[in-house]
């Protein structure tokens, strides 16, 4: 039973995604939908099979792959790991294809077709992948997974792809990827050389019990972090998510929510045994989760764009998701299984999944109203569209960790943990801790400012002046003052998670009996929180909602392009890489090919000096004959 | 030395020399006369070796047929009887000759003096009299005796049928003279 | 007894003054005429070797005095004189008609194989 319900949440998005593409535009929101819903309700089915009749560790799936000398079992695995994240990505992907049929509606225009049965199947082969990586008992396999979702993120990022910002955003997070995909593929390969196996549970019990070699495990795990840190878009290789922004907005809360940035996170705590063998490769995870988190946090301040705001922050939050998995190395080992040291990591995964979703298909409301995705343009959504500024609250809460919405229980078992790493006395779990704290009141600060611009600030198209105008909702030639019930509806189902996650931890869950939530951390976090919230909310009283406007504007524009680290990266990579290219260009051009060119002249020269012993004359041509019988007479002496 | 060695190496000298002088001298009709003298010395060098009839053949056909036949065309092809320095080929063509002849001349002379050095041997003369010959061609040699004659009247035929009239298509007309042709 | 030595070179001289004969003249008679020294020489050579016992050097071993009734040295050099006869012939008769067509016997007026003749062309017309 376990089994069927692991599989159909594969196999049933997979399934629509090819019907919805084959059986033409009518049927395709169908499919889509459906697929959707049948793999949400196969994931619940599962959840709660796995927790009556305990994991299942390893079942056939595709086979076995013989490769050389190593047979890769194809298997899958379901336990309460794969089982809560395959409810929360199956869950997200409904509610966005619910979303999707309204948003991606009708033909579009011929500048900018909606192309929606393509977009469609993409999402359900994006979910079909990222269960396909949740549920893979083998690396093999979950390589795959993890390849077809770098393609199908490539595929969405650039869907309007008229637009050649969207296209270069495309190729960006393609790229960008690339670089940490390939040392998911070079650790695969170490794994094989090194351990003879690419099984997750054996590779976790190998490592363990010491049967592989230190450097193949700390090689491997290196290089499976730095997939990890591409898919998740962490330091340094964050810098392709803001850009995906270029995608449809319930693309973002697709890749932010659910898949691909989850991903990382998820294969982190899938091999947590393995890697708490190797310390030095989750202390390099925890300093890099760090520098994300803060960064991304203060880049989030000082964004003038909803959704790259939005962006940052899902860097900011999936770092404390990683952060909270690197720390476990240096906490005690509570429960005899390791998996739940990485509670913390996974419950701040499933919330974040709930509210960061909730506020990108809100945050697609707002746009679908304004017209445009700048925070300039937006304000005083309080006023127009109560019910959406109530549930983007929701989510904007969620997202400061304000008690008692999801993130707040979610974000203190991660200080939690880190605390308790802390107290053990170890640098990582202080790094970890002190940017965490520092993070929430960032978080709450940018939180604020958000709902300060959106919701509260005055609409900026109508003067002031027009009192009784304001309650109206007025037209925008760019936007549309309704928004249709397919894209409320969504946020609606969100908003429940998002508002009562705190339940969860109520239940005898054994995935999270790992989390603690110590009152002294979870005090000061929900209070700096608070503070951080108000103090951005009170801004409009002092004049401006923005308080980004406080900021220097050095300051400002230095956070606004979060540390000028796009550039930093296109003068030590790209420009290198474009020199090394050109020089490439240039040989083959100048040098290989001048072989080939060369050809031309040389059979012209060889020609015109070959012509001239065509004289005509018979005794010249005679002279040759005989010159030729000597010299081959003297051969023949000298040689014979 | 023996008198006919001493006769043969008169008689070599006189044909190499006369040779020599037929193919480099500028008269026309002295290069045909200096081959009259190379060919009679020959014939002499053939009947101190024996073979008498070879000599007679050699008098018969070459002194009086062949050198006759090219005084001949000298003759018809108005021969200038002064001397010319159109008779030989460029420069550079003139100096490959002589490497070539001298390549030639050299490698035959090396090989021969070493697969011969100092070699005598009796000459025999009866071997060379009219009727062994006549004995050896109409016996063992009959065929190539008889197809030599249908050669010989074939070309014969052909030099009648190629001299006798210029086909009138082929006739170049006026482009004669811009190839600075001889008027 | 006598030498065979002389005759022998006197074949190696005549090869190299009728190479150079044949390479160095302009007249076509002429050229003719170095092609006539050149068959002398191999006519010298055969008539030389006829002066062998049977089976040439190799035969002078075993027998001073027997002869091959076929006497293939002199028999051959008679052919050679025939060929030679029809050869002049033949090639006197090209000469003449040479002469006809062009009112020349130079044979560097005769270059239409090559390219630097003025009347070439790429396609004959």
């Amino acid at each position: 039973m376990t089994e069927s319900a692991a599989i159909l949440s594969i196999v049933l998005p997979a399934a629509s995604a090819m019907l919805g593409l084959l059986m033409g535009r009518d049927w395709a929101r169908d499919w889509a939908v459906l697929g959707s819903l049948g793999a949400l309700v196969a994931a619940i089915a599962e959840l709660v099979l796995v927790g009556t009749d305990g994991p299942v560790t390893a079942f056939g799936f595709l086979g076995r792959a013989q490769l050389g000398g190593t047979t890769i079992d194809l298997a899958l695995r379901s336990d309460q790991l794969s089982a809560a994240v395959a409810v929360l990505v199956a869950l997200v992907a409904f509610c966005v294809q619910i979303y999707s049929t309204a948003y991606l509606a009708g033909e579009g225009t011929p500048d900018a077709p909606t192309r929606y049965p393509a977009y469609a199947a993409t999402v359900s082969l994006f979910t079909a992948a990222m269960m396909l990586v949740v549920h893979s008992a083998d690396l093999v396999l979950l390589l795959i997974g993890w390849e077809v979702m770098g393609l199908a993120s490539y595929l969405l990022v650039g869907h309007h792809s008229e637009r050649a910002s969207a296209r270069a955003a495309a190729a960006k997070a393609f790229l960008v990827t690339r670089v940490g995909d390939i040392g998911v593929v070079l650790a695969v390969v170490v794994l094989i050389a090194g351990a003879g196996t690419t099984s997750i549970s054996d590779l976790n019990r190998a490592a363990t019990e010491n049967e592989i070699g230190h450097g193949t495990v700390l090689t491997a795990g290196l290089l499976l972090l730095a997939g990890v840190v591409g898919k998740s878009a962490q330091f340094p290789l964050h810098i392709w998510l803001p850009d995906a922004m270029e995608g449809p907005t319930p693309v973002s809360a697709l890749i932010h929510a659910a898949t691909m940035v989850a991903a990382g996170v998820f294969l982190m705590a899938r091999l947590l045994p393995l890697y708490l063998t190797v310390p030095g490769a989750l202390q390099t995870g925890a300093v890099l989760a760090s520098i994300s988190m803060v960064g991304a946090a203060l880049a989030a301040l000082a964004q003038t764009d909803l959704k790259r705001l939005l962006a940052y922050s899902t860097i900011s939050q999936v770092a404390y998701m990683l952060g909270a998995v690197c720390v476990a190395s240096d906490r005690e080992l509570g429960s005899g299984d390791p998996t739940a040291l990485a509670a913390p990591g996974v419950l701040h995964l499933l919330s974040h999944g709930a509210f960061k979703a909730l506020l990108f298909l809100a945050a697609g409301c707002i746009v679908h109203i304004v017209g445009s995705t700048a925070l300039a343009d937006m304000g005083g959504l309080w006023r127009t569209h109560r019910s959406l500024a109530v549930l983007f609250g929701i989510g904007l809460l969620g997202l400061a960790g304000i008690p008692p919405f999801g993130g707040f229980w979610s974000k203190e078992a991660v200080l939690s943990a880190a605390d308790e790493a802390a107290h053990a006395g170890t640098w990582v779990g202080w790094t970890v801790l002190v940017a965490g704290v520092l993070t929430i009141v960032l978080t709450g600060l940018y939180a604020g400012r958000a709902w300060a611009i959106v919701a509260m600030g005055r609409d900026p198209v109508l003067p002031a002046v027009g009192d009784a105008e304001t309650e109206e909702p007025h037209e925008n030639p760019h936007g549309h003052s309704q928004v249709p019930v397919a894209m409320m509806l969504p946020l609606y189902l969100l908003a429940i998670p998002t508002v009562a996650f705190g339940l969860v931890l109520l239940t005898p869950f054994d995935l999270l009996h790992g989390v603690e939530i110590q009152p002294g951390t979870a005090i000061t976090g929900a209070l700096l929180a608070l503070s951080g919230v108000g103090w951005a909310v009170s801004a409009p009283r002092l004049g401006t909602p923005d308080i980004a406007v406080a900021l220097p504007v050095r300051a400002r524009a230095l956070l606004e392009n979060a540390f000028y680290f796009d550039a930093v990266i296109r003068a030590l990579v790209v420009r290198p890489v474009l020199g090394l290219a050109r020089t490439v260009q240039m040989l083959e051009r100048d040098v290989v090919d001048a072989y080939v060119r060369a050809v031309r002249p040389t059979t012209e020269i060889a020609g015109t000096v070959l012509r001239r012993t065509q004289t005509g004359l018979a005794t010249g041509y005679a002279v040759w004959v005989l010159v030729g019988a000597v010299v081959l007479t003297v051969a023949g002496m000298v040689l014979v | 030395m023996s008198g006919p060695d001493l006769l043969l190496t008169a008689l070599a000298l006189l044909a190499a020399a006369s040779g020599l002088l037929a193919v480099t001298g500028s008269r026309v009709v002295h290069c045909a006369l200096w081959l009259v003298v190379s060919l009679g010395a020959l014939a002499g060098v053939y009947l101190v070796l024996g073979a008498e009839v070879v000599a007679l053949v050699q008098l018969l056909v070459y002194v009086g047929a062949v050198v006759v036949l090219v005084i001949f065309a000298l003759m018809l092809t108005r021969a200038p009887v002064e001397p010319s320095d159109r008779l030989d080929a460029p420069k550079g063509q003139k100096l490959a000759a002589v490497v070539a002849g001298i390549s030639v001349g050299g490698i035959l002379a090396g090989t021969l003096i070493y697969a011969l050095q100092d070699l005598t041997v009796k000459v025999q003369g009866e071997q060379g009299s009219a009727r062994n010959i006549g004995r050896a061609v109409f016996s063992g040699w009959l065929l190539p005796f008889e197809l030599l004659s249908v050669l010989l009247l074939a070309a014969l035929v052909a030099a009648i049928a190629v001299s006798r009239h210029l086909p009138a298509e082929k006739r170049p007309g006026q482009s004669l003279t811009e190839d600075g042709g001889v008027q | 007894m006598i030498h065979l030595l002389g005759p022998a070179v006197l074949a190696a001289a005549l090869a190299g003054i009728g190479v150079y004969g044949i390479l160095a003249r302009r007249n076509a008679v002429l050229v003719l005429i170095g092609a006539e020294l050149l068959l002398n020489a191999a006519n010298v050579l055969l008539v030389t070797a006829s002066a062998l016992p049977a089976g040439g050097l190799a035969g002078l071993e075993h027998s001073q005095t027997y002869h091959d009734p076929l006497i293939p040295g002199q028999v051959m050099t008679i052919f050679v004189i025939t060929v030679a006869a029809a050869e002049i012939g033949l090639g006197l008769a090209i000469v003449l008609l040479l002469f006809r067509a062009r009112g020349t016997v130079e044979l560097t007026a005769v270059r239409e194989l090559g390219e630097a003749s003025p009347r070439h062309t790429e396609t004959p017309s």
